[in-house]
């Protein structure tokens, strides 16, 4: 068992990950862009919400 | 209802900050395509969560009679289902970064694959009864096989023989070579996140569904 955590803690160190991305900030960029899409969405929900509530109340 | 939406929002920003961000473990093959983990699997997590809600819906509708019961059944599936879509295109766009190919013909893929085919015949069913009661009494009644029928499709059956998607293969759940703690602290708020966005949708879907009516 600590043997085979000892060989993959090893590969670890070899394995690429995307270091030059985020050396660079452009990983931010992407995770500003995916909030702002995120939040939008979030918020269209709301105003389909409050419409669907409107109805409801109109009904009553 | 409104904590819900709010707990709901909160934590799907967390996880997209920190599903980019946070420090992951360097594995070989899977390289940064580990932080799919993050939104392939919270996917399947809710599609069963709102398949087991549905079937419990079903069950209401049989023993209670009550019309709403099933209306809020159908909506549950029709989103658990969509769910499950998402789960397996992003499973396949995956599988084919590490794999090498979009679809092996693994018990846990062809398992899942499965169990969405069995909802979609529950579709087919409920469109072709034109009959209001009819319609809701049998399909609340396969409803409920349907989700007998997922649980060992997805959990059982790709536990017994070998399979390649982790957490198969006789290793119950994950295992410490699966997942880690780094890996938790967003996984764990990444499933409940989309299981109440699951809900949030679903009961928007349920109150126009009762407009209508």
């Amino acid at each position: 068992m600590i043997n085979m955590i000892i060989q993959i803690n090893l590969i670890a160190q070899q394995v690429s990950m995307a270091d030059t991305l985020r050396s660079e900030g452009k990983i931010y960029v992407v995770v500003i862009i995916f909030l702002l899409i995120l939040l939008a969405l979030f918020y269209y929900m709301f105003r389909i919400e409050k419409k669907i509530d409107k109805i409801e109340q109109n009904k009553k | 209802m409104k904590w819900i939406k709010i707990i709901c929002v909160f934590l799907l920003v967390y996880v997209t900050i920190a599903g980019f961000l946070f420090d992951v473990p360097a594995l070989p093959i899977l390289n940064e395509a580990i932080r799919v983990l993050f939104f392939h699997v919270p996917m399947w997590f809710t599609m069963i969560f709102l398949l087991f809600i549905s079937a419990i819906n079903s069950y209401y509708y049989i023993s209670k009679g009550r019309i709403n019961y099933d209306i809020k059944s159908n909506e549950y599936a029709n989103v658990g289902v969509f769910f499950g879509m998402l789960g397996i295109i992003s499973g396949m766009l995956w599988a084919k970064f590490t794999w090498g190919t979009y679809w092996t013909n693994d018990p846990k893929l062809n398992g899942s694959a499965l169990g969405l085919l069995i909802y979609f015949s529950y579709f087919v069913l409920r469109g072709s009864v034109k009959d209001e009661l009819k319609k809701a009494k049998i399909s609340s009644v396969y409803n409920i096989f349907a989700f007998a029928m997922l649980i060992p499709l997805i959990f059982i059956l790709p536990r017994m023989t070998d399979s390649l998607h982790p957490g198969n293969g006789g290793n119950p759940g994950f295992n410490v070579y699966d997942m880690n703690s780094q890996l938790r602290v967003v996984f764990y708020p990444s499933v409940i996140g989309f299981i109440l966005f699951g809900i949030w949708i679903t009961n928007i879907r349920v109150r126009i569904k009762f407009l209508n009516k």
